[in-house]
């Protein structure tokens, strides 16, 4: 075996190489099985009170017990099967909302795009409207009025946070519209639907995918946001951001009671941006073979 | 016997800021089956924009308007989008200049291929397959099912090309319009290509429009040829004919401007026509070439009339070919 080919046996695939790929996929994959099989694992109900067992530390602090291992909260609900089922509230509120802004912003980005003209200008006056709306008021605004609820709150953010898929869409469309496998569709006689969906759409995925995984933690954030305003996912579910608020009061005393659901907010919305970037560095049209 | 194609005053215009520029300025053209036209000009001269012009997808803002636009006994004039996206890829395709970029990269060459015969033909994908992986050997690509389920990224760009090829000819049109096809090849490839096209036409009667500005490609596979200047086409005839004795002053200084190895000493600067295209917008008055034309004079001041010579050779001058010569 030659020098080379020893050492391209044990290169990885260029995916594990990435280091922000493996370390925000490994941080957004612990989130989501924990999530699925979590609540099955925790031996507690997240709703459960239990007002003789108030605020018990976590089991490494004193006074802690391995009966619950991240302590309970001012009710005595058990913390890490909050922390569990909230992971549930911010995944479900994420993708939720990315799904119904994704649909929106690249609907409008690719017709924009693709059909330029008086199209594309009215489109560019939607996105432009659109930034002009100062996103926590308006979603404040709305949730107060309709009183809130996951659908309100997944609507409300799913409609505020369409820009940046419209902007990337609206540029890489534009961009692909003019490539000649585009035209050569067209000489083969494919019409124009068909050319959006099976010519268009394929090649401007990846940037979407990257921006999906942006808006994606910036929902999550919002989410929790409103939670901590009492404007978000209603209680007793336990979102993030409500275990945030709910534990202000205890912050100064016992303060894991808002370091444990503030870290894993963090550390969530860190994971999903470097997974993000990680992915923009894998699909970046310049490192495609 | 009708031809394939026949185009009468095709003109194109596209509105812009400072006025309409009219890009394709009446241009007649008449190919029959079996048979390779050149449309031979510079850059700017308008050769794409009747290449599309004939298909319909020419982009939105421009306009275009033909007192004649025949494919065999089918007026496009008449057809809707609708009608018109049937007649493309069926009985007449159109292959690229760049096969670098035009393969959709997110399907495998099987699913394209596929695609377009699906389209026009009511077959199964069994069978698309089938009829694909026989046209990929047609155009030359061995092992041609390992082909079909790869990527256009992982063939090269005489593969590309041959694969776009394949596809043009998948429902086996009448008529071909390749859009310099071989201008983004190297020679090696650009000979072998050629060569295919060649084979093809004679084995399926296809008729070849064949737009390029490379003089001895036009020499090496067409039979007729015309020139087009500045969107009108100033000569037309058997490339024999006018290759061998250019009735045009524009033709003429084309084909002196053409580097002859042994003719043209090592080191001379190659040859040009002085001057540039006159702007497309709005119209011209006389010839459009007079500004560069060694023989210019007071009629050029008028648009010249299509003079005929021989049977089927056309120039647009004032003046007969011996005279032009003469007085360059």
């Amino acid at each position: 075996m030659t020098d080379h080919a020893l050492r391209s046996a044990f290169v990885l695939p260029r995916r594990l190489r990435n280091g922000g790929f493996v370390v925000g996929a490994a941080i957004v994959g612990c989130v989501i099985i924990a999530a699925l099989v979590g609540p099955t694992l925790v031996p507690h109900d997240p709703f459960a009170q239990d007002l003789l067992n108030r605020l018990v530390p976590p089991m490494w602090m004193e006074g802690g017990s391995a009966a619950h291992v991240l302590g309970t909260d001012q009710v005595g609900r058990d913390y890490l099967a909050r922390l569990v089922y909230g992971a549930r509230i911010s995944l479900l509120i994420g993708l939720s909302t990315v799904i119904v802004s994704g649909l929106i912003g690249t609907t409008l980005g690719v017709a924009g795009g693709f059909f330029g003209g008086r199209v594309d200008d009215v489109v560019t006056f939607i996105i432009t409207c659109r930034l002009a709306v100062p996103l926590i008021l308006v979603a404040l605004a709305v949730v107060s009025i309709v009183g809130s609820s996951f659908f309100v709150v997944v609507m409300t953010l799913g409609l505020l946070l369409w820009e940046r898929f419209a902007v990337v869409a609206r540029a890489t469309t534009a961009q692909v519209r003019n490539l000649d496998y585009v035209t050569a569709a067209r000489a083969a006689g494919c019409s124009r639907g068909y050319i959006l969906l099976r010519e268009v759409l394929p090649n401007i995925l990846n940037p979407l995918i990257v921006v999906a995984t942006l808006e994606m933690a910036l929902a999550i954030l919002l989410e929790a946001a409103l939670s901590f305003l009492g404007l978000g996912v209603p209680p007793p579910l336990p979102s993030w951001g409500l275990m945030i608020a709910e534990a202000r009061d205890y912050m100064f005393f016992q303060a894991w009671v808002i370091v444990i659901p503030g870290l894993a907010l963090l550390v969530f919305v860190l994971g999903i941006n470097v997974l993000g970037d990680g992915l923009r560095d894998l699909l970046a049209p310049e490192s495609r073979a | 016997m009708t031809p394939v194609l026949t185009v009468e005053a095709l003109r194109v215009e596209i509105p812009v800021k400072t006025g309409l520029l009219r890009a394709v300025r009446g241009i007649d053209l008449a190919i029959r089956a079996g048979e390779t036209h050149g449309l031979v000009g510079e850059s700017g001269s308008g050769k794409s924009l009747s290449a599309l012009g004939i298909m319909g997808l020419l982009p939105a803002r421009a306009r275009r308007s033909a007192a004649q636009l025949r494919l065999g006994a089918v007026d496009l004039l008449a057809l809707d989008e609708r009608a018109m996206e049937d007649v493309r890829g069926d009985r007449v395709a159109m292959i690229f200049q760049e096969p670098m970029t035009s393969l959709n990269p997110a399907f495998t060459v099987g699913a394209q291929l596929t695609e377009t015969l699906r389209r026009h033909r009511k077959v199964s994908r069994g069978e698309a397959l089938e009829r694909a992986a026989e046209m990929l050997t047609r155009v030359g690509i061995s092992s041609p099912r390992t082909r079909l389920a790869q990527y256009p990224h992982q063939l090269s760009g005489g593969l590309r090309q041959r694969v776009m090829i394949a596809m043009a000819l998948l429902c086996e049109p009448k008529l071909l319009i390749a859009d310099e096809p071989t201008t983004a090849l190297d020679v090696t490839v650009q000979a072998q290509i050629l060569r295919l096209l060649a084979e093809l036409q004679r084995a399926m009667g296809l008729a070849i429009l064949l737009i390029t500005h490379d003089l001895s490609v036009v020499a090496r596979v067409a039979q007729r040829v015309s020139v087009m200047y500045a969107g009108e086409v100033v000569e037309t005839g058997a490339v024999a004919d006018v290759f061998a004795r250019p009735a045009h002053p524009y033709t003429r200084g084309l084909m002196a401007a053409v580097p002859v190895p042994g003719k043209v000493r090592r080191g001379a600067p190659l040859g040009t026509i002085a001057g540039v295209v006159p702007s497309l917008v709005g119209e011209i008055d006389g010839c459009a070439f007079r500004a560069r034309c060694p023989s210019a004079h007071d009629a050029c001041l008028r648009l010249p009339p299509m003079r005929s010579v021989g049977d089927d050779r056309r120039y647009r001058c004032h003046l007969p070919p011996e005279v032009a010569e003469a007085r360059a």
